[in-house]
């Protein structure tokens, strides 16, 4: 158990280093195509004694119309970790309801057309692994705005997510930070730094809500990474 | 005459220092956040002579900010640690204070600090600091250009004005990556009618990654001149920052420097330097972030030219500090 929450937070920038492939998820997943899986792979041996409570929530999912996909890619995860089986049907079904409120705030905010958007799929996995990593869901909806879009957003979570795992992010100065940084021209290839900046002004003690009020406020005059880097460094030489 | 002259001193540094500390706390209420921690910690230090000492402090850091607009903030800092140290007679301390605001806009930037610090410590004896420093900055796409003019006049054994200026020019590349070069002339005059002329120019390469983790290192030669245009000390330094959060609440800094110092006009001051200091800070479980433990170590090494037997000191420190 220990070793899991110490692996956890690996595992969590593992993902993000391979976000990248998540579009090579296998396409137009049934619950079918799970039955298949659990009958015919080997190495769902250990599971098929459980495989119809699996299938339940495979069924539950698609009656709601989520991306069975995602849910597919969890199974093979939990699989292939040898999570208990008795343990997995509950890990599936808190996938289920965190993908439930991802899509929810997904439609809040970027209207019911998102599920048409060719980043949808990735806006959900990131969105679901937010919230898996206690990111609030208060500070997921700043992000999932019209201004900002998906595409932007799949990229800026990630950030935000580590940077919350380093000091808790509070919800209105990050609804502040992500608003300048939907309105500047900052390249989301940047978005990244975000994370070491905040990192290194959360060492040098800036308080998280001057962190991202200064950042914010750089972004919002029209500075970058540069600008932002030399401001902070400012503070934390104080 | 002069420890009336100290006592004199003393009070006026006294008096400044609680002027930035009420300045800071009147601040407060005008302002949208402010920060106090409050820490303590005990350490224990071998020194270069060898002497082994233990030192109980406690420290008290107060920081406001106001944010005017998107283009102007103001920020004040109070600062005080202080305790015993074992090798001392009298108590040491480092308590200092500052204000600072920084104006910005598209490409332009400028910023201004000016500060006061009091510090009596084993090798600094009672000495009073006021700077005045700023950055000008123009950037462009990723880009920019900076000079940062400087100001201090220092008030102890020796007093002291120093006034230096240090263009540079900092770039964006790759991702994450960021480098500086920069050149900064100093001219410092004492008391006693005689000056002094450093030459500093430096390289540094700064790497912000989209993980947890930043490294910085710097490179750079210093040429110390007398009025005479004698060298008083000419040496090469390199240093390594590197901070990293390997697991929940949990950060750890590494700072290293190597110095050589290869000509001297005092021929003990020729020769290596190793520093190196670790800091490790863990944020105490079921305290809602606002209890951190702090354990800190350090090693120095030294090999001079007057002396064939290197020296070496060390520390170590285990605190604890609570944001209030």
């Amino acid at each position: 158990m220990k070793q899991g929450i110490r692996s956890a937070p690996l595992g969590i920038v593992c993902f993000f280093l391979l976000l990248p492939l998540v579009s090579v998820f296998p396409q137009g997943v049934t619950p079918d195509t799970v039955q298949t899986w659990l009958q015919t792979d080997p190495i769902t041996l250990p599971f098929r004694e459980i495989a119809p409570s699996i299938l339940q929530v495979f069924d539950s999912a698609s009656v709601e119309r989520l991306p069975l996909e995602l849910l597919f890619d969890k199974l093979k995860e939990g699989v292939a970790k040898k999570v208990p089986p008795a343990r997995l049907k509950t890990v599936l079904e808190g996938e289920v309801d965190r993908l439930l409120k991802v899509r929810a705030i997904l439609r809040d905010g970027f209207g019911k057309e998102v599920e048409k958007d060719p980043f949808f799929l990735q806006g959900m996995k990131v969105g679901s692994l937010a919230l898996l990593s206690g990111f609030p869901e208060e500070g997921l909806k700043p992000v999932c705005s019209p201004q900002i879009g998906i595409e932007k957003m799949v990229s800026l979570v990630p950030p935000l997510v580590e940077m919350h795992r380093i000091d808790s992010l509070p919800v209105q100065p990050l609804a502040y930070f992500v608003q300048a940084v939907s309105a500047s021209t900052l390249p989301s290839t940047q978005y990244g730094s975000f994370v070491s900046l905040y990192l290194k002004a959360s060492a040098g003690r800036i308080p998280p809500e001057e962190t991202l009020r200064i950042m914010g406020d750089i972004l919002k005059t029209g500075g970058g990474i540069l600008q932002i880097e030399r401001e902070l460094a400012r503070r934390t030489r104080r | 005459m002069s420890g009336t002259n100290h006592m004199g001193k003393t009070r006026y540094l006294g008096f400044l220092l609680s002027v930035g500390f009420w300045v800071s706390w009147f601040l407060c209420p005008l302002n949208l956040w402010g920060d106090v921690r409050i820490g303590m910690e005990g350490a224990i230090e071998k020194r270069e002579n060898g002497d082994r000492v233990y030192l109980p402090q406690g420290w008290v850091n107060v920081s406001v900010s106001h944010f005017v607009s998107e283009s102007l903030s103001l920020f004040g800092d109070f600062s005080a640690k202080g305790g015993w140290d074992t090798g001392m007679k009298d108590i040491p301390y480092d308590v200092s204070s500052s204000l600072s605001g920084t104006f910005r806009g598209e490409s332009f930037f400028f910023g201004l600090e000016g500060g006061l610090r009091g510090v009596r410590r084993y090798d600094t004896a009672r000495q009073l600091e006021a700077y005045l420093s700023s950055n000008v900055s123009y950037t462009m796409a990723e880009t920019s250009l900076f000079l940062k003019p400087f100001l201090q006049t220092v008030l102890g054994p020796t007093d002291s004005t120093t006034i230096s200026l240090e263009p540079g020019i900092e770039k964006l590349f790759g991702e994450g990556w960021m480098g500086a070069l920069s050149f900064r002339p100093a001219l410092t005059y004492y008391t006693d009618g005689s000056s002094e002329v450093s030459l500093e120019p430096k390289l540094t390469l700064d790497w912000f990654p989209s993980v947890p983790f930043t490294a910085s290192i710097r490179g750079g030669w210093t040429r110390r001149l007398l009025d005479n245009s004698d060298v008083l000390r000419e040496s090469v330094v390199g240093t390594l920052e590197m901070i990293w959060y390997p697991s929940l609440h949990t950060i750890l800094q590494l700072n290293a420097t190597i110095e050589k110092v290869y000509r001297a006009l005092i021929v003990t001051e020729k020769g290596l330097t190793l520093t190196s200091e670790l800091e490790l800070r863990v944020g105490l479980p079921f305290t809602k972030d606002s209890w951190d433990l702090v354990l800190g170590g350090g090693y120095e090494w030294r090999i001079d030219s007057g002396n064939p037997q290197a020296e070496d000191g060390w520390f170590v420190r285990v605190g604890l500090e609570m944001k209030l």
